[in-house]
């Protein structure tokens, strides 16, 4: 499979005018696929927004190469740039024009006429209000109209910069379909997230930045797997009877929370129901333990894990 | 690139502050006229005819008494005393005359550079502060095209701004000389108004470029306008107390001397109009490229 995005050892650091250095990026390894939705994840100030930053070459890395859909950035960048739409941190849009205008100065750029605005506009929602001012506009339709701003090129990639940031409900699972929409029509969507639920529903792989290394990437399964020893959850009216009626029975059990954890493939759940049934006893709940992407991610991230840059 | 110089048209054309400039400027500029006009009345035939007299008294006392000494040795006496025993100076109350049109119009000057600074140093500035510099770079990832483009486009944009304003102080001036002063004008009077209104735009425009490149290298539309105020009243004014001998190069006394369009004395130095343009054209192009190459380079976040 070709790649979209390479990146080799990429470094950034930050100086300060009194000498202090911020490592942001810290050799920094990582290959996106193409096609399908890639989630970027990491805690505040992992490092994420400057990676993005070095894929448009708006700063410039300490070291490293960076290839964007197999061209070396910054060099190639004046042609690669009309296949890639993007948002950097909250979209920067212009206050004081509207929603129309503000695609419009964009679109004249690269010759796109009124009717891509238009449609940007449609796809994202905001054609009704397209004549207001952007300064009268909420965070959530400010965060709709940058992507507009990035779908207006009709890009081979996206690279979005918390995209869901700031939007309800609603517009969340409307950005998680558009999401989807696009990385199903052969587009690499490169989106940095922390809302985790979202990204495990809508990412194929993620790659997982703490204080600016990689800590895991893949496919969302197999990071998933790293840290999900296989179990099941039995939640009965008596723990403790449940508990011991397992230990007795010969399955390596704790408990965990009001539930009591099993350790055994899911497929093999049949065996503690039949158990405990032996014992008079009956769960009222049993289910597959599954890790879920928060709880990989917080692992991972924990500051212990990583040895602390800078 | 015709993609992007529409962009940056579309954008300076949108701004708000380009709009309210120029209708405070045309506001301005219609109230002095009416001013002018409710204060000027054409004089009477008789007025006219006796202050001719006077003035040609006047000027015949004056050439026969050598210019009342206000000639320097070897001057033109005649000229002299033509040119300030006129008529005009008999008048009780002096009429609003088209003659002095040139005058008003230089007198616009200070304005009109302001105007371009303010609108070339926020069009950069606003950029940085709204963070749509990263929005465009992500749209043209060539620095020195945007730049360049920018500047372009923005002088251009104050070019054309103060030149209709004048155009409109020059009607507008015609018209109340027509109705209320006194419409005689020399021969080189058209070209003159012609030769002020293009210094006085061209230096606006140039103001624009300086302004929007102390923003390029500051990030920030107040903080260039205010490093171009201190440098002009504070530095240039020390320069001018302690080292007169750079006088000439201190870019405050070049734009006048460019302005006035002829040699103009400051203290000790003498400025020549051909020289003045040199200079500010230095300033100009010099702080355009600098700021140019700092962008090329910078981060941007
Ligand atoms: N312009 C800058 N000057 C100095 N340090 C910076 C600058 N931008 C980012 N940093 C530092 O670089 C590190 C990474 O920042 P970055 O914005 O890339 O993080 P992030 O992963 O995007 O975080 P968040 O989730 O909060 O958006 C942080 O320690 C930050 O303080
Ligand atoms: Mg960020």
């Amino acid at each position: 499979m070709a790649s979209a995005i390479e990146i080799e050892s990429l470094r950034k650091e930050y100086r300060s005018i009194r000498g202090r250095t911020t490592v942001a990026v810290d050799g920094l390894d990582l290959d996106v696929p193409e096609g399908g939705v890639f989630g970027f994840l990491g805690p505040n100030g992992a490092g994420k927004t400057t990676t993005i930053r070095c894929l448009l070459g708006l700063v410039a890395p300490g070291a490293g190469r960076v290839r964007v859909l197999g061209s070396e950035i910054p060099r190639a960048l004046p042609s690669v740039i009309r296949r890639v739409g993007a948002i950097v941190e909250t979209p920067a849009l212009f206050p004081r024009f509207s929603g129309r205008r503000n695609l419009m100065i964009l679109a004249r750029i690269d010759g796109i006429g009124c009717t891509s605005v238009d449609a940007a506009l449609t796809r994202v929602g905001l054609a009704d209000r397209a004549d207001d001012l952007v300064k009268t506009y909420s965070l959530g339709m400010k965060q709709r109209l940058g992507i507009a701003a990035a779908l207006l090129k009709d890009p081979a990639m996206l690279l979005l910069d918390e995209p869901a940031n700031g939007l309800d409900p609603a517009g969340i699972v409307e950005v998680r379909g558009l999401l989807r929409s696009l990385g199903a029509e052969g587009r690499t969507v490169f989106v940095s997230s922390h809302i985790l639920s979202e990204v495990q529903h809508t990412a194929d792989r993620v790659a997982i930045l703490a204080r600016g290394k990689l800590v895991a990437s893949g496919p969302v399964r197999e990071v998933l797997a790293t840290r999900q020893g296989s179990g099941v959850l039995v939640r009965l009216h008596d723990q403790r009877a449940g508990l011991d009626a397992l230990v007795r029975a010969g399955f390596e059990a704790e408990p965990a929370g009001t539930s009591v954890r099993v350790s055994i493939a899911a497929e093999a759940a049949d065996r503690v129901s039949r158990a405990l049934a032996e014992a008079g006893l009956y769960p009222i709940e049993l289910r597959p333990d599954e890790v879920d992407l928060e709880t990989v991610f917080l692992e991972l991230t924990k500051a212990d894990d990583v040895e602390p840059a800078s | 690139m015709i993609g992007l110089v529409s962009s940056e048209w579309l954008r300076i054309r949108s701004r708000r502050l380009v709009k309210v400039l120029a209708a405070v400027a045309l506001a301005g500029i219609v109230i002095a006229l009416v001013i002018g006009a409710a204060q000027s009345r054409r004089p009477s035939a008789d007025e006219l005819e006796s202050a001719r007299l006077s003035a040609e008294a006047a000027r015949d006392d004056c050439i026969a008494q050598g210019g009342f000494g206000a000639v320097e040795p070897g001057g033109d006496v005649e000229a002299f005393c033509r040119q300030e025993m006129n008529s005009a100076v008999f008048l009780g109350k002096p009429p609003m005359r088209l003659s002095e049109l040139p005058e008003t119009l230089r007198g616009t000057a200070f304005i009109a550079i302001l105007v371009g600074l303010v609108i070339g140093a926020s069009a950069v500035g606003a950029s940085w502060q709204t963070g749509t510099i990263t929005t465009i770079l992500t749209w043209e990832p060539r620095r020195l095209r945007v730049a360049v483009v920018r500047a372009v486009v923005v002088a251009t944009a104050v070019f054309m701004v103060v030149v209709a304003l004048l155009g409109v102080l020059i009607l507008l001036f015609w018209v109340t000389t027509s109705l209320r002063g006194l419409t005689s004008i020399s021969e080189g009077w058209p070209s003159e108004v012609a030769g002020v209104v293009l210094r006085v735009s061209m230096l606006s425009a140039a103001a624009s470029v300086i302004g929007g490149a102390i923003a390029m290298l500051g990030r920030n539309t107040a903080a260039a306008l205010g490093a171009v105020f201190v440098y002009l009243a504070v530095l240039e004014g020390l320069v001018r107390g302690l080292r007169p001998a750079l006088g000439r190069f201190l870019l405050g006394d070049n734009i006048a001397t460019a302005v006035i369009g002829h040699e103009v004395t400051f203290g000790a130095t003498t400025l020549t109009p051909g020289r003045a343009w040199v200079v500010v054209s230095i300033y100009t192009l010099g702080l355009a490229a600098l700021a140019a190459a700092v962008f090329r380079v910078r981060d941007v976040h």
